[in-house]
């Protein structure tokens, strides 16, 4: 059901045995996990069921470090989340991401993805995909024209992507699951309840109760069993370190890693290849025809980047004609308004179109593609989300960001392009060319207009160290039995796929940790 | 490099590919002319990109700043050439010019052909 918390009275106290604090693709993917249960979820919302600009400012900023796009138009608050802008983007993190690294300073999850496999089945059903199969192998069974390049499978391998029908594009898991959550007996959606403060017990080992506000001048309490922050790693951290009444530093903060890890997925046009000879295939092209839509990247094998010692990445192929007409995306994205710089982001792509279409360039140009090079980021605990000493309308401490990339991100760039493009030339199918700031290998800087996914993770990062992360495997808060924390803020390392299947998989497994804990 | 000159027509590439089997004197060095032709190379760039390549080249390595370093260096037959180029890709024996990841052997290639051009 749906209740507009503007039309509460002031003072209200909401009761239910769960509350998960955000309704977006995690918060609506946990919601839908407990539809058929006997147990009452509240689920809070900060935003309606459309975008409404006096919400979106809560969401304002600062922002340091290199180059990001500005705080109130990198997410969006309202039913769906940022989830509304979401590209629909899905394929499994790999073995190696779960590992420890040596090389990778603070890697190494407590969970492996054998652990997370079941988790990822059931998350590919919420985000409405085809088969939980991610292995070139299968595809090509199902559709012939997915011919891999004939590349060292020991070196490079062809991972696999579905594209979700649940995409921003296509109106999001809000449009894709309003009724379902509406129509929900046990679900009790708020919208416009925006949590203010989170109180615990006095040795602060379980949470009481949340304190909600909205713009409507109103304020609630809700009560609950167990509390789950969905609000994205940036407002998850934000709305613990604010909650500083009772544990100086903010909640789940005591060894100050609240905040601290935030990831981002590097997505940079980073080489040319120019093909010898026409490569007839639909592996590279958006969708691959079928039910099921495809995408397919490049990978290094997890044997090469331990030899190398590097970070996993991919690339992709767009149509080299079109890409060099389109700016990047950190470029254009700076309109702190996010329905403009979507607006301006869409307009870009449609104009690198229609400028190849009228260039009508001929010749090699017409096999040459753009290689967009999704790696993970090292983690690093200079990378972090803060609280300002200047409070949004309903009294929270605003979230500054200060991103900050590191030598082995660059390094990392390179040699996974060296290494393709090494081989993809062995295999006579093209030569590489390297975008300019990669060419030194000593040059350990970032262009301004560095590309970033909107892909925020790492603030509440997993961990069995309690200095160095803040939930447990389970993604609850350490030392509070109550409070957990669901999405991509879990993660220890980011990996090269977009994050949206993964923090499903995580949400979901967490949901089943919190149905044990209610049964038992 | 400028873009256009790797607007290469396949006629244009099939073309240099069919040159017949000559042999080049310059600085004192005979060598077959088809060993400044980077066949591959030449399927995706025109004759001024690949000079433009081996004039790079060339600044790069000034130790091969002639045609008979260049030919002693190649030192094989145009025909196993492509066979060698493959190896140099797998082995890692490559060098970047003007941000093309190139094999060492069509680098030189490029750039003995860049002597005869600027002849």
């Amino acid at each position: 059901m749906h209740i507009d918390a503007r039309d509460l009275p002031n003072n209200t106290v909401i009761e239910g045995d769960v509350c998960i604090v955000g309704a977006g693709v995690a918060g609506i993917s946990m919601a839908l996990d407990w539809t058929k249960t006997k147990y009452k979820v509240i689920l809070l919302e900060s935003g309606g069921f459309e975008y409404d600009d006096n919400v979106q400012d809560l969401y304002k900023g600062k922002t340091t470090g290199q180059k990001y796009y500005p705080m109130r138009s990198n997410r969006l608050s309202y039913f769906g989340g940022t989830g509304n802008h979401w590209a629909g983007m899905c394929a499994p993190f790999d073995e190696i991401d779960f590992m420890k690294r040596d090389w990778v300073p603070d890697s190494g999850w407590p969970i492996t993805r054998k652990d997370l496999d079941p988790f990822y089945a059931r998350a590919n059903e919420k985000l409405k995909l085809g088969p939980y199969q991610y292995s070139l192998e299968y595809w090509q069974k199902e559709r012939p024209n997915l011919n891999p390049f004939p590349v060292d499978e020991k070196i490079v391998w062809h991972k696999m992507w579905q594209l979700s029908p649940v995409s921003g594009w296509d109106g999001g898991m809000g449009k894709a699951y309003k009724d379902d959550i509406v129509k929900a007996k046990n679900i009790h959606l708020y919208t416009y309840a925006t949590v203010v403060d989170i109180i615990a017990n006095d040795n602060v080992s379980n949470i009481d109760h949340l304190q909600v506000k909205n713009l409507a001048g109103k304020t609630y309490t809700v009560k609950a069993k167990h509390f789950i922050l969905a609000g994205g790693a940036i407002q998850n951290a934000r709305i613990l370190l604010a909650a500083n009444s009772q544990a100086k530093k903010g909640l789940g903060n005591d060894h100050d890693v609240v905040g601290r890890y935030f990831m981002e997925h590097l997505e940079i046009m980073t080489a040319e290849l120019w093909m010898l000879r026409p490569f007839p295939t639909d592996l590279f092209s958006r969708g691959s025809g079928g039910e099921t839509r495809l995408w397919c990247e490049l990978a290094i094998t997890k044997e090469v980047q331990f030899e190398k010692r590097i970070l996993n990445g991919t690339t992709g192929l767009n149509r080299l004609a079109i890409a060099m007409h389109v700016p990047s995306r950190m470029e254009v994205w700076q309109d702190e308004d996010p329905r403009k710089s979507w607006s301006t982001m869409r307009k870009n792509f449609s104009r690198g179109d229609s400028i190849a279409r009228a260039e009508n360039i001929k010749g090699a140009i017409e096999r040459a593609y753009e290689f967009q090079t999704r790696i993970e980021q090292a983690p690093n605990p200079d990378s972090r989300v803060t609280i300002d000493s200047e409070e949004d309308e309903l009294g929270v401490p605003r979230a500054n960001l200060h991103w900050q990339l590191s030598e082995l991100d660059k390094k990392s760039v390179r040699t996974i392009n060296l290494l393709i493009g090494q081989e993809l030339a062995r295999a006579g199918v093209g030569r590489l060319r390297l975008r300019e700031f990669f060419r030194d290998e000593n040059d350990m800087t970032w262009p301004v207009g560095t590309n970033a996914g909107w892909h925020h993770m790492g603030t509440t990062r997993m961990g069995t160290d309690l200095s160095k992360s803040v939930v447990d495997s389970n993604c609850q808060i350490h030392g509070i039995n109550n409070l957990y924390v669901a999405g991509s803020g879990c993660y220890v390392t980011s990996a090269a796929p977009n994050p949206t299947l993964t923090l499903v998989a995580l949400s979901l497994r967490l949901s089943d940790y919190v149905k044990s804990k209610l049964t038992s | 490099m400028k873009r256009r000159h790797f607007i290469v027509t396949a006629a244009a590439a099939i073309g240099a590919a069919s040159i017949p089997t000559i042999y080049y004197y310059k600085q004192g060095s005979e060598y077959n002319i088809l060993l400044a032709q980077p066949q591959s190379l030449s399927l995706i760039w025109d004759a001024e990109a690949i000079h433009h390549i081996g004039t790079q080249y060339r600044t790069d390595f000034p130790g091969e700043n002639s045609a008979s370093s260049l030919v002693n260096l190649l030192d094989a037959s145009p025909s196993v050439l492509n066979e060698r180029i493959t190896n140099d890709f797998k082995t890692g024996n490559t060098v970047l010019v003007d941000g093309w990841i190139l094999s060492v052997t069509e680098a030189r290639q490029c750039a003995l052909a860049s002597t005869v051009q600027s002849q």
